[in-house]
């Protein structure tokens, strides 16, 4: 692997003869029953005989492959484990793309919970907070800005102290 | 496995490495592009320093790609090469008015120990092959040339001389010397 890497392509064929048997073996044995662990370790394989030429000739070469097989089967696996997340969710959608019952009733419960929340508040930060409610007049931008942040403040403070 | 697949994986392998080698390779354009522009910068000789920076990045990726060890090499020449390159662009800048003699001799002095260190460089190592340090002299010879080649045709034949010559005594020295 030392001579592969330094440049001399006599040594290509030794290497590929040793290390393939080896890779698959060990694709095979960290994911057991897939299908795809040969096209994993064809896939590592290749990229193993890229980056050979970076590698240090003063470490352990068969460390430094099998380093990138675990790389690589780790990927997948995280890949494998997003996916899997993202199938099974129930609650984020129905097949027709409208929200699942689970997603109603949270949004129900949410409503609810805001306009409590709201009617904590004041007259005049619930005017501000409110859509379709116009800027009051002979207040400028800025002043009705700054109202309207402070009531959001207000109304995260009261939002908290109904969570805690 | 079948022995067809396992074949076309083994030239799909084949084929990365050659990529992988050639792609480290082309690495080498960050050092002689940057080099030939400044040698082009002091000297005014855009023309000819694009030429010999042109030749002398496919001489480095062609060594570095295809030879066992070229790296090495090829560090090797860019390295002991800035010698009188340096020089050169030291007598460009601050000694205009120098006569030519005097150039083509400083840069030819500076040459000479180029081209002894680089070769002594790749002889004096274990595997010290004709081919490495045939390449690490090339490589030197065409760096100095980058430097001189704005005085004139004759200094960087002179520094390239010098590295030939430099390598050979090197060479033939005794590798305990």
């Amino acid at each position: 692997m030392v001579r592969l890497a330094e440049g001399h392509r006599a040594a290509f064929d030794a290497v590929f003869a040793g290390l393939w048997p080896e890779l698959l073996a060990f694709v095979r044995r960290a994911m057991p029953g897939q299908a795809d662990a040969e096209d994993l370790a064809q896939q590592t394989l290749l990229k193993i005989f890229f980056r050979i030429s970076e590698f240090d000739t003063s470490r352990d070469g068969v460390a430094w492959a099998f380093g990138i097989a675990i790389y690589e089967v780790r990927t997948l696996r995280r890949r494998r484990q997003r996916r899997k997340e993202i199938d099974v969710d129930p609650a984020v959608a129905t097949a027709d793309g409208s929200p699942s019952p689970e997603m109603q009733v949270i949004e129900t419960d949410l409503r609810r919970a805001l306009t409590e929340a709201l009617g904590v508040l004041t007259e005049t930060d619930r005017a501000v907070l409110l859509p379709m409610q116009d800027v009051v007049v002979g207040v400028s931008p800025a002043a009705w800005r700054k109202r309207r942040q402070r009531a959001l403040e207000r109304l995260r403070a009261v939002w908290r102290s109904r969570d805690a | 496995m079948p022995d067809l697949a396992l074949q076309r994986l083994q030239i799909r392998a084949s084929h990365a490495y050659e990529r992988g080698r050639l792609l480290i390779a082309v690495r080498v354009a960050a050092i002689v592009v940057p080099l030939a522009a400044l040698c082009a910068r002091e000297t005014g000789e855009w023309r000819r320093c694009a030429t010999i920076g042109l030749s002398l990045l496919v001489v480095a990726i062609a060594a570095r790609w295809r030879l066992p060890r070229g790296r090495r090499s090829v560090d090797a020449g860019l390295l002991t090469g800035a010698i009188p390159m340096t020089a050169a662009l030291v007598l460009c800048r601050f000694a205009a008015a120098w006569p030519v003699e005097a150039a083509i001799t400083i840069c030819t002095m500076a040459g000479l120990l180029a081209g002894g260190m680089a070769a002594r460089a790749i002889a004096t190592s274990t595997d010290g092959e004709w081919r490495n340090w045939t390449t690490a002299s090339a490589v030197a010879g065409l760096t100095a040339a980058l430097g001189c080649i704005g005085i004139g045709f004759g200094t960087a034949a002179g520094a390239a001389i010098g590295v030939a010559g430099g390598a050979i005594v090197a060479v033939r020295l005794p590798r305990h010397v």
